[in-house]
């Protein structure tokens, strides 16, 4: 691929992740997905996919701050765990050949895929088939802010 | 009153070990925790940023030190991305995310065939 080619692809498939991304869809795997078929070695795709992910999450998760979504105390005993199982996974990374960790990805993948079709089935059954949500924007019923009170952690 | 569980500490270690050993995938596994734990739908999405954020960049850092990438290699993605991110955010209360949902899950199992050398 020339490099102007290259660069035009790499906004392209930036734009695609960032926009699924956006909509909560595939767990923030898309741009790995790209890399990991086009080429690009697999450690090399997901240390580039882990920093692709760091700004767009860092500007989401000061809006959602801001609007009060953010619960840190019940972060925090997840965050201390994952730090223990992301050494683990990180060690084991280094160890295993970049085919195997390819495999282990295509397995993800495919269960992302069943998650996704399922969640498809139930809007489908909840709204219908049209294209188009009915209500008009700011006006949505879908997301109705969680009730405040004591129930509400 | 509730005791203090451990889960929130054991689905964490899982889903560092994913953030580790693949570079995503991790908030597949938060938000459902977060939400067993009694978080509403939409904070328990915000929070889970609160942990893959920090993961990441531990992950990223690592990723780094090892010499398995120089971060320089992100940017060419991140124009796109940015724009792409408020694309997605415009567009979500106006489309019915069932059909993206379609269209997403069969592109994700046409590339789990390939990843997994199905043909």
């Amino acid at each position: 691929m020339s490099p102007s080619l290259h660069l035009l692809a790499a906004a392209l498939a930036g734009f695609a992740a960032g926009t699924l991304g956006a909509m909560g869809l595939g767990g923030g795997g898309v741009l790995l997905l790209y890399l990991a078929l086009t080429g690009t070695g697999q450690l090399a795709a997901q240390g580039v996919n882990l920093t692709f992910f760091l700004p767009i999450a860092a500007l989401s998760l000061v809006l959602h701050r801001k609007n009060g979504l953010v619960e840190l105390p019940a972060a925090l005993p997840v965050a201390g765990g994952g730090v223990l199982g992301l050494l683990g996974g990180i060690a084991l990374a280094g160890r295993l050949p970049g085919e195997h960790l390819s495999r282990i990805f295509g397995v993800l993948v495919a269960l992302t895929a069943l998650r996704e079709a399922r969640s498809a089935l139930r809007l489908f059954r909840r709204d219908g088939f049209s294209l188009l949500r009915k209500s008009p924007p700011g006006h949505p019923p879908l997301h109705k802010p969680p009730p405040r009170g004591k129930n509400s952690l | 009153m509730k005791r203090p569980s451990l889960l929130p500490l054991l689905g964490g270690v899982a889903v560092g070990f994913l953030n580790g050993l693949l570079g995503a995938g991790g908030g597949m596994l938060t938000v459902p925790l977060l939400e067993h734990n009694g978080l509403p739908p939409q904070k328990s999405h915000a929070t889970s940023l609160a942990i893959i954020l920090p993961l990441s960049v531990l992950s990223a850092g690592l990723y780094w030190y090892r010499g398995w990438f120089s971060p320089a290699e992100a940017l060419p993605y991140l124009p796109g991305g940015l724009l792409g991110a408020a694309a997605g955010a415009a567009l979500l209360p106006r489309l019915n995310t069932a059909w993206v949902k379609v269209v997403f899950a069969a592109l994700l199992l046409w590339s789990a065939a390939r990843l997994l050398h199905l043909w």
